[in-house]
């Protein structure tokens, strides 16, 4: 069985700081680590390859220093790490991000099972998962917070806000898991020296062969043309009566009329 | 040429989902600012409910995809019948809820139709004399916002709920009701539902304050341990989860969960009402996000009307059973 995760590498958003006259954002000494719910969907790929055997591949799209995250992914039992690292991606949406990964997938030989986490934690959008899904034509299962297999056929556990389904489906799938389906393994030492020595593969748009059309900027739907601060808040009404009843009536009549309680 | 703004109505047991008819205000906006017609679509096993509750709430159209392949979502099934649509219709933008179910729908119809789609977008209006749609979303975990534009039509957005505040239903309204006979081959609905256990069923939802809408929470302005309990019943009376400040819980007058701050709860409450809290920045770092922000508190100076919408100089024990009697009189709260 081959299992592919493809995970990301986000800023410790408690580090970003905005510097409030030029709004850009500084990354104080920029420490990154793996998105969290990519953790689960890595450790929930080795416990599937521990239970039936197969190989773990772990992707990731974007900068080298990302190759670290891949680094403690091997540390952990993963067996192959590849990096997606171009300039001609940089700036990619969803719908463009989604084309790029799904097509390293298929370069790679396919998988049964595709993982990824519900959500980044930097952009939460969720919707990468279910683009890549669609382009392999892959069964999607979102939310996912228990995985089993029998043979070919995996029975999930997916929350969505009315309950708990329990979905069944064919292999190939790919799911998306939530950050509490598991608890992710530490590496013990001597596997993290051992991960040292890992060297990963930089597929690159040209040996992937990528239409150049579609990724990036120029090839994303979707393009952020402004980056703006939040308004600062308006100085509160402040209600001040004679008597304190006339103040409470005269605050719940501002409320109703202007719509924000009723 | 792509026109009319459509929402896609989220359902559950027939009936829609709140954050849907939320979406439905926000589309007679968008609608009306272009003179385009707003188009509810509504798929499942019974859709006629649903349909007519859409038109009350501001759809001039409503198109229903029913059979029993559709009484429950399915990635396969809805994406089918939203492609099969889109493609005989061609809006101009398609409004989802950002829910599990529409995030889930949205993420593999825009990658189906290849075309673009904005996530969880907080707020969106057309840009002038043009039909595209500016959506603004929080960037950097909330610390700046962006505005993204989606060159692809129809332009595909997920919002999540209480963002938009929706209509009242309007009895007088009338749509029509358009049926669309769409039938997802069943070799293309891969999955099986096995069993669903709802989270509306069994013991009844205790009101904390992770899940509330509504908090009132008390600091040491209230005076003594026992009058407490008169926060608590106007709480109650209005379906809001008690907080408090941390000097109640240093005071040990109540037990540390329900302790809103830095080194507490961060609430994000529709409604949050302050009574007799000073404003230590501790205590506003965790609900600053709130919606809606009332204190009460008898000194005009205290910090928390820097940061209250609505601030109230006076005595919170005068304040609140008014406060009580008149929310009483509401058909809902928030």
């Amino acid at each position: 069985m081959h299992i592919t995760v493809c995970i990301k590498q986000v800023p410790a958003i408690s580090e970003i700081e905005i510097n409030k006259e030029t709004n850009n954002l500084v990354r104080v000494g920029a420490p990154s680590m793996i998105n969290p719910a990519d953790k689960n969907a890595v450790e929930e790929a080795l416990t599937l390859k521990q239970a039936y055997g197969g190989t773990v591949t772990v992707i990731t799209m974007g900068r080298m220093e990302a190759t670290e995250i891949l680094r403690d992914c091997i540390s952990i039992g993963a067996d192959k790490g590849y990096i997606i690292n171009d300039d001609t991606i940089a700036g990619s949406d969803t719908l463009a991000t989604g084309y790029v990964l799904a097509e390293t997938i298929k370069k790679l030989g396919g998988a049964d099972v595709v993982l990824c986490g519900k959500q980044a934690y930097d952009g939460y959008t969720g919707q990468v998962g279910p683009a890549i899904a669609e382009r392999l034509g892959f069964v999607q299962l979102t939310n996912v917070q228990k995985l089993d297999l029998t043979d070919d056929i995996v029975t999930v556990e997916r929350l969505n806000n009315s309950g708990l389904e329990t979905i069944q489906a064919k292999l190939p799938v790919l799911c998306t898991v939530i950050e509490n389906c598991n608890t992710p393994r530490n590496p013990t030492v001597k596997a993290r020296m051992a991960a040292k020595k890992a060297e990963f593969e930089v597929l690159t748009t040209k040996n992937l062969g990528l239409d150049l059309a579609r990724i990036g900027v120029k090839g994303s739907a979707t393009s952020v043309v402004e980056i703006f601060p939040p308004m600062p808040r308006e100085t509160g009404v402040l209600i001040q009566e004679a008597a304190d009843e006339t103040s409470a009536r005269k605050l719940m009549e501002i409320l109703i009329k202007e719509k924000l309680i009723g | 040429m792509n026109k009319n703004i459509w929402v896609f109505m989220e359902t559950f047991t027939n009936k829609s989902k709140t954050v849907s008819l939320e979406l439905l205000g926000k589309g007679r906006e968008l609608a009306d600012s272009r003179q385009e017609k707003l188009v509810a679509v509504v798929i499942g096993q019974e859709v006629e409910s649903a349909a007519n509750e859409a038109i009350l709430y501001g759809a001039d159209q409503v198109l229903t995809v029913s059979g029993a392949d559709y009484e429950n979502y399915s990635t396969d099934g809805y994406t089918y019948a939203m492609e099969q649509l889109v493609k005989s219709y061609n809006p101009l933008v398609v409004l989802i809820g950002a829910t599990p179910n529409g995030r889930d729908l949205g993420g593999r119809l825009s990658t189906r139709l290849n075309v673009g789609l904005v996530a969880e977008a907080i707020d969106c209006y057309f840009a002038a004399d043009s039909d595209e749609v500016q959506w603004i979303r929080p960037a950097f975990s909330g610390k700046l916002f962006s505005k993204i534009i989606n060159k692809s039509r129809p332009q595909l957005a997920t919002i999540g709920s209480n963002i938009f505040r929706g209509n009242q239903p309007d009895k007088s309204r009338t749509g029509d009701v358009i049926a669309e006979k769409i039938v997802t081959p069943a070799t293309l609905i891969r999955t099986v539902l096995l069993n669903f256990t709802s989270v509306f069923a069994g013991a009844d939802k205790v009101l904390t304050l992770d899940n509330a809408e509504i908090v009132v929470s008390a600091g040491r302005g209230i005076g003594d341990a026992e009058k407490l309990a008169l926060i608590k019943d106007f709480a109650d009376s209005i379906g809001a989860a008690m907080g408090v400040s941390k000097p109640l819980v240093d005071a040990g007058w109540v037990p540390s969960e329900l302790q809103v701050g830095v080194t507490g709860k961060k609430v994000a409450a529709k409604l949050y009402i302050a009574c007799g809290i000073s404003g230590a920045l501790q205590h506003t770092l965790g609900m600053k996000d709130s919606e809606l922000i009332i204190a009460i508190n008898n000194n005009p100076e205290a910090p928390i009307f820097k940061i209250a919408h609505y601030g109230i100089v006076g005595d919170l024990f005068k304040v609140i059973p008014v406060l009580k009697e008149e929310f009483a009189k509401l058909p809902r709260i928030v």
